[in-house]
């Protein structure tokens, strides 16, 4: 196998990492919003844990769930908040991702 | 869209008086920057960088009126030998270059006489193999008929020939599958039929 394959699959890892990245940074940015509103994260480690999350989503999927958790831990949540917190967000992510995919493949 | 996600996800009404408890990653640096905000009162007067100098006329210098002192702008800088000029680039020897030349010529030379050699050989169409596709310029002639089909003017594989002497290796050699043309041969230089 050349480089060019390779270099291809680097390069669909990376843009599907910035996308599900932008994905669960606006996910996440409303439920802090909208639902988790007696908490409050600076701008900085929203983008951290979702850069991470995401990454952690890529290759895992529904697995980053403790990723995401294990950050939100870290960041100084209630275990309990981190609980639902990571379960509600990776569940939208995981039906945000789901609807694209399925607009995506029925423009095919 | 918002309006769909606060139906899905309806904004929970806070009690008033809640704490809102601030999550971060970097609990170092909100600490520095919330330091930063607030107004600082008693503060030492700042240290100045290590490191950092401020040019000093002569004149204000004390150390330097002394009577003994040579004044300052009479010291002379240190004198630098030049450096030697870079030595001359190698040439390379240009028997290397010629060789690499030779040899590179010769390469080709030998490829084209192999190319010529191969080219010329008398081929019926039974080794070698090669593409799939129909040959150009020969007609398969049916099997027992004992006598080549005509083919299109010209032997059009891009070998030349004349097609004059189809009877003559009619006569003489038994027949392939292929015309055969007259055309001089490159490898014996001399006019030969040989097929298409």
């Amino acid at each position: 196998m050349g480089a060019a394959p390779i270099i291809t699959i680097v390069f669909a890892l990376l843009l599907f990492w910035g996308i599900l990245y932008l994905i669960a940074y606006v996910v996440l940015r409303l439920i802090f919003r909208f639902y988790f509103s007696e908490y409050e994260m600076d701008s900085k480690s929203m983008k951290a844990i979702s850069f991470k999350t995401a990454g952690a989503f890529l290759v895992t999927s529904i697995l980053s769930f403790f990723v995401a958790r294990w950050l939100f831990i870290r960041s100084g949540m209630e275990k309990k908040a981190a609980l639902k917190i990571s379960a509600l967000w990776i569940v939208l992510m995981a039906l945000v991702v789901a609807v694209l995919l399925m607009i995506w493949s029925a423009t095919q | 869209m918002m309006k769909i996600f606060s139906k899905i996800m309806p904004r929970r009404q806070l009690p008033s008086g809640t704490k809102i408890k601030r999550l971060t990653l970097y609990p170092q640096k909100i600490v520095k920057s919330e330091k930063s905000e607030a107004p600082e009162v008693s503060e030492a007067p700042e240290a100045k960088p290590k490191g950092e100098w401020r040019w000093v006329p002569t004149k204000e210098r004390p150390d330097l009126k002394a009577p003994g002192k040579l004044p300052y702008y009479k010291e002379s800088p240190p004198r630098y030998e030049e450096p030697a000029p870079p030595p001359p680039p190698e040439v390379s020897a240009p028997a290397d270059n010629n060789n690499w030349v030779f040899i590179s010529i010769a390469i080709i030379v030998i490829a084209i006489v192999f190319a010529v050699l191969i080219g010329g050989t008398d081929d019926n169409g039974g080794g070698g193999g090669g593409s799939s596709g129909p040959r150009r310029g020969c007609i398969a002639a049916p099997r027992g008929s004992g006598f080549l089909t005509e083919r299109d003017p010209g032997c059009d594989d891009g070998r030349g020939g004349d097609g004059t002497c189809k009877e003559t290796l009619l006569n003489n050699r038994s027949i392939g599958n292929c015309t055969y043309v007259r055309r001089t041969d490159p490898v014996r230089g001399i006019d030969r039929c040989i097929p298409c």
